[in-house]
């Protein structure tokens, strides 16, 4: 298991506001990992920064030994918490686009999972509702054949039956090359897929535990014992 | 058996606990192969690695065991499943006599309810 | 990488201005069948309510003429600014790509609009030209022939008068191939200073902008007085270089915006 993320001594601000303060942390590769946090923790500038969409103050990244670039952005999967694909084009368009920016796009899967959920891919991006179009970039994310998937809140917005299909879809993708880190503030929802935790809090982490460690030593879900190191 | 799991334990204890009891009621017969890790894992909508984890357990104590390519399998030990069949019951008889003992039951008693529940529910039948 | 970004910068620049070709098509057409009918019967003088349609319809003409030039900067401004800067920025920004291959690829994309943009405007020029009847009117008067023979003559009296040569046209040629190349960098680089802003980063693109251009007209007015008596072979050499220099310019301020102070909110 070899280190497939490295950050060392992060911090980001934005003027006067730390976001990120000193942060370390290495992970390696085949585990699914949960970033939680309430909301303003730094989940989402941390996963911008591995993905190279903010610039740390100070402080590194390396992704399998490079920092943020070219050859990162072609061997993370990422997922942002927003829609951000050209509404204009259809789904099968952006299928065509994916498969042509990204060599490790398993198309098959992709058609095979538009299938699955019954989504037309003749239909513009306009006209899906919003949880199917959430379901769409999700597609196109997990098609990929990446080293590190990045799922920022990718079942927030979703009902029920498509929330499982996407936790199954995860577990089904699962390869022990892969790395998966999903920012969530649902736990309990996700908590049974996990391998990892870690608790972000003011930007520093409070914890980095395997899941079953947790509720060994505690004796009671991750979901419990963020209610108690979150309580306000 | 579902998999229903509880908050307060160890994922993969509770997914050994299921795969153990499967195998009690048959269905995974005696030497029989078990689903393939990530199958199982899908099935419960839990990490792979984790479900690894409680096969393993239950591969150190020897219910099942791994043929390198073809998977893992049930063991054909009948003896062995008996045993854990019997340890199983113990358990469940264990929890119940103590609360039979809490609602004030005397020991000599407990034999008598249990024989006429039976009774009474093949009757039923 | 280069040839996948502008298959896709291509596509997505059409996808705004082939609609807006169409329609100018279409009013053009419109203009030149009220032309033609205009030209062969009495009814603008017969009917004021053609003749007042007819009078809308050519104002729009020369209208849309003169804007179809404009709109394809437009579109690499607007494109620029949505892959960059909106939403879409999340898609773009984390391609397997480097910041100058974003940039060329745009750059390309503009120059094949462009002689697109220029395709359609003389296309259209050359139709109302023969709807009007003033294809015919040259091609009988010897017209073409007698500004054929005027244009030889002014050149001939300058190129004697300027010392210009064949290789000062050549260069000219370059120059006008590296405007229309380099042209949308000045906006790529106000766009990029607009997003150091907090707040109200339009406007402050649109700020940056005017900046940037009086920045560029004050410099290049303090070095132009230093070749004011250059021959005029060597003026344009001096402006192609200064062309070269100033695209340079926008061009780190652009990638360095891409690359190092992106802060997507």
């Amino acid at each position: 298991m070899g280190v497939l993320l490295e950050c060392n001594g992060l911090t980001k601000r934005y003027g006067q506001k730390t976001a990120i303060e000193n942060l370390s942390v290495t992970m390696g590769s085949g585990r699914i990992i949960g970033l939680l946090g309430p909301n303003g923790s730094g989940k989402t500038t941390l996963i911008k920064m591995i993905n190279g969409l903010l610039k740390p103050t100070q402080g590194s990244i390396r992704i399998d030994g490079e920092a943020p670039g070219a050859y990162t952005h072609g061997i993370i999967s990422y997922l942002p918490d927003r829609n951000y694909l050209n509404k204009r084009m259809k789904v099968r368009q952006v299928l065509d686009m994916f498969s042509d920016y990204y060599g490790d796009f398993n198309r098959n899967k992709a058609d095979a999972m538009l299938t699955d959920l019954q989504i037309d891919p003749e239909m513009k991006l306009r006209a899906l509702s919003k949880g199917t179009l959430e379901k769409v970039q999700l597609i196109l994310v997990m098609s990929r054949e990446a080293k590190l998937y990045i799922l920022d809140e990718p079942i927030a917005g979703v009902d029920p039956a498509a929330r499982d299909y996407i936790l199954r879809t995860i577990i089904s993708n699962y390869n022990p090359e892969a790395t998966v880190l999903i920012s969530t503030h649902l736990i309990s929802d996700i908590e049974q897929i996990l391998d990892d935790v870690i608790f972000l809090k003011d930007g520093h982490i409070e914890l980095f535990a395997p899941v079953d460690e947790i509720r060994e030593q505690e004796g009671k879900s991750v979901d419990a014992l963020f209610r108690e190191v979150f309580r306000c | 058996m579902a998999w229903i799991l509880e908050s307060g334990r160890p994922i993969y204890q509770q997914l050994a606990e299921i795969v153990r009891h499967r195998i009690m009621t048959g269905e995974y017969p005696q030497g029989s192969r078990i689903p393939a890790v990530r199958d199982l894992a899908v099935e419960a909508g839990v990490n792979p690695n984790t479900m690894q984890k409680a096969l393993n357990a239950l591969e150190e104590s020897g219910i099942v065991y791994s043929q390198r390519t073809a998977g893992r399998f049930v063991t054909e030990d009948e003896n062995l499943i008996e045993q854990l069949k019997y340890q199983s019951s113990r358990k469940q008889i264990q929890l119940f006599i103590k609360q039979m003992q809490s609602m004030g039951y005397r020991a000599e008693e407990i034999p008598l309810l249990v024989e006429r529940a039976v009774k009474e529910n093949i009757q039923e039948e | 990488m280069l040839g996948k970004l502008f298959k896709y910068d291509f596509k997505e620049m059409g996808l705004i201005l082939v609609p807006i070709y169409l329609l100018y098509v279409g009013i053009m057409a419109a203009f030149m069948v009220l032309l033609i009918l205009a030209r062969s019967s009495q009814i603008v003088e017969e009917n004021t309510l053609f003749g007042l349609l007819f009078g809308i319809v050519s104002l729009v003409a020369f209208l849309s003429m003169g804007l179809i030039l404009v709109v394809g900067s437009l579109a690499i401004v607007y494109h620029f600014y949505r892959k960059f800067v909106t939403e879409e920025a999340y898609f773009t920004l984390t391609l397997p790509a480097k910041p100058w291959e974003h940039i060329a690829s745009k750059l390309m994309a503009n120059v094949v609009w462009q002689i697109i943009t220029w395709g359609v405007f003389a296309v259209s020029v050359f139709i109302a030209l023969f709807a009007s009847g003033m294809l015919d009117v040259m091609a009988d008067s010897d017209l073409f022939d007698l500004v054929l023979s005027q244009l030889q003559i002014v050149w001939e009296e300058s190129a004697a008068e300027l010392n210009l040569t064949a290789g000062t046209f050549v260069l000219w040629v370059i120059y006008v191939i590296l405007s229309i190349i380099t042209g949308p960098l000045i906006y790529f680089a106000s766009i990029s200073v607009g997003q150091m802003a907090g707040k109200h980063k339009i406007l402050a693109s649109i700020g940056a902008f005017i900046l940037i251009n009086m920045l560029t007209a004050f410099v290049l007015g303090t070095v132009a007085s230093g070749y004011m008596n250059l021959s005029a072979t060597g003026s344009l050499v001096a402006t192609i270089v200064e062309t070269l220099v100033m695209s340079v310019i926008y061009l780190l301020i652009t990638t360095s915006f891409l690359s190092h102070n992106l802060n997507l909110q």
